[in-house]
């Protein structure tokens, strides 16, 4: 009971007649409270031309991008080994098939964040495991499985009779399939691998769930700072860099599938 | 291609065999707690550092065995059992309240601060208050019929779930005082994100003495806050909903437990104006030193 006095009436006083709340207080001064609502833009701006908190903010966007691109490469990495195994019709194929159908019924079937927090808690409960790690992982190995499906319909897109042309010109199974019917299965994956890795990159921001410090922990960690709740302003902020982030993506995507798509037309 | 595809594989698994040996390298001997990083003045994030009164109290602790503190943030309540297990975590820190349940679980130290649960309600509320002897405090009784948010798994969550849903006939085996009386409760984030939605869906919000100042001094909607007590039984006076905190640390690591209780036993001490130093880095954290 003695402590529950702690905080008597002259210091609570004291403490309310303080200028700024001290949680990261140095920028909040700027920030007008009253009905926050109508002061939305002006808030953004104070925000944005405040260095702490746009140094929090691209430090999160610093490692929303590490975990997304190793994710990335690891996803159409191990996405496309699946597709092949999972094509493949030799004897020996049949266990490796089995397996990588498990995989992606199991990885597809069930929540990210659960997946996520199995990594974290189970998997790789190792003491100073670096959380990146896991996190890539994660993400890279969700990510394999909706690539691998991805590539496997780009490959069944082509026409049979590709195949069948290619092995009464007499080339070998895996030459046809190198030569004939990848080239033109990649027109047909890139707008799904696309979509898959915007996905991807948006879906990282969970890792704060396993006490990440990604753009969306920034976000909330400046939205918390303030301890008025007032998380729609650095959250809104963050949408712009996702937003950002996706619309240069897609733009990149947009002119690799021009250029494949160059010789089409003659 | 091949070469494109191996290379790419060969930088994948060497980043990763060099990030897994840096942080095993420097970690291995380091003291690793867990918390959840959104209870200011206890901890709380400066920037991207986690800094508060639980942050000074375990850096102490790490003076005295001369070994590093790590923090590992992460959901409120996995602490507790990552502290059971103690092979991600050595001990938790996040004002953790010393409960039966948790004892079971993990060892506590010596109990460093004493709080109680308050109410915070909106402007024009109609819940009523009672004062007694000068102290303006809601009883549970008051808050029957209302939605009530608590942050998930904190003490203020076990109570109220408690409280709405226990019958002598179900395992809570005791009577809830809001049982059957259509009292709504949401669990939530955090008090922060309950506080956003007060007022409006919510009726009141349920959380600890100090974030529940915090949020009221720092509101510009008019909250107000109240302790909450449990009506005294016939004759009785009402009671606060007090608890003590304390560090939880996995059950035989003794000789962890043992500095955490010297330093605190230390930090509890009063000085000659009769403030003990925990007092004062709550004061500090709560921006009251300025």
């Amino acid at each position: 009971m003695a402590q529950f006095l702690l905080m008597s009436k002259e210091n609570y006083k004291k403490f309310q007649a303080r200028p700024s709340c001290r949680t990261g207080n140095e920028g909040w001064d700027g920030f007008e409270r009253e009905g926050h609502n109508m002061d939305f833009f002006k808030n953004i701006g104070v925000l944005i031309t405040n260095e702490k908190y746009m140094g929090m903010l691209l430090e999160g966007l610093g490692k929303t991008l590490l975990i997304s691109v190793f994710a990335a490469v690891l996803g159409l990495l191990l996405g496309t080994l699946v597709a092949m195994v999972g094509l493949s019709e030799g004897k020996f194929s049949k266990i490796p098939k089995a397996i990588c159908k498990v995989y992606v019924t199991v990885i597809r079937g069930t929540p990210m964040a659960l997946q996520l927090f199995i990594m974290a808690y189970a998997i790789f409960a190792i003491r100073g495991f670096p959380k990146e790690i896991t996190a890539i992982l994660a993400f890279g190995i969700n990510s394999g499985a909706y690539v691998s499906e991805s590539i496997r319909g780009g490959i069944l897109s082509v026409d049979i009779g590709q195949t069948e042309a290619g092995r009464a010109l007499g080339l070998g199974r895996g030459t046809t399939m190198r030569k004939i019917v990848i080239p033109q299965a990649i027109k047909n994956v890139i707008p799904a691998i696309g979509n898959e890795l915007i996905a991807l990159i948006k879906e990282t921001s969970i890792v704060s769930m396993i006490g990440m410090y990604d753009l969306t922990q920034a976000a909330k960690v400046i939205g918390a700072g303030n301890n008025m709740a007032s998380y729609i302003v650095p959250m809104s902020v963050a949408a712009c860099f996702y937003l950002a982030i996706v619309y240069l993506l897609t733009f990149v995507i947009k002119k690799i599938e021009t250029r494949l798509r160059a010789s089409d037309k003659r | 291609m091949k070469k494109i595809i191996s290379i790419a594989l060969a930088l994948v698994m060497l980043i990763g065999c060099v990030a897994v040996f840096a942080a095993c390298d420097g970690e291995e001997d380091a003291i690793i707690v867990q918390t959840n990083a959104y209870f200011a003045p206890f901890e709380y994030y400066d920037g991207t550092e986690i800094v508060g009164v639980d942050v000074e109290i375990m850096n102490r602790v790490g003076e005295k065995l001369g070994k590093e503190i790590v923090w590992n943030d992460g959901d409120f309540g996995i602490i507790i059992d990552t502290v059971k297990e103690g092979k991600l975590a050595d001990c938790g820190a996040a004002g953790l309240t010393i409960t039966d349940e948790r004892k079971d679980k993990v060892d506590f130290s010596d109990p460093y601060y004493t709080s109680v649960q308050y109410v915070i309600l909106p402007a024009n509320s109609d819940i009523e208050t009672k004062t007694v002897d000068g102290v303006t405090y809601i009883v549970w009784e008051a808050l029957s019929g209302k939605t009530i948010a608590t942050q998930t798994d904190t003490t203020g969550w076990i109570y109220t779930d408690g409280e709405i849903n226990a019958t002598a006939d179900n395992d809570y085996g005791y009577d809830g005082v809001l049982y059957g009386t259509g009292t709504k409760h949401e669990a939530m984030d955090s008090a922060n994100v309950a506080a956003d939605a007060l007022g409006i869906t919510i009726d009141a919000v349920i959380v600890d003495e100090l974030p529940a100042k915090y949020i009221v001094a720092n509101s510009t909607k008019g909250f107000t806050c109240y302790p909450l007590y449990y009506s005294g039984a016939d004759g009785e006076a009402d009671s606060p909903v007090e608890e003590q905190y304390a560090i939880a640390v996995t059950k035989g690591n003794t000789e962890l437990l043992e500095a955490i209780n010297e330093v605190l036993a230390e930090l509890l001490k009063k000085d000659a104006n009769g403030q003990t130093e925990i007092e004062k880095m709550v004061m500090s954290h709560m921006g009251m030193n300025d």
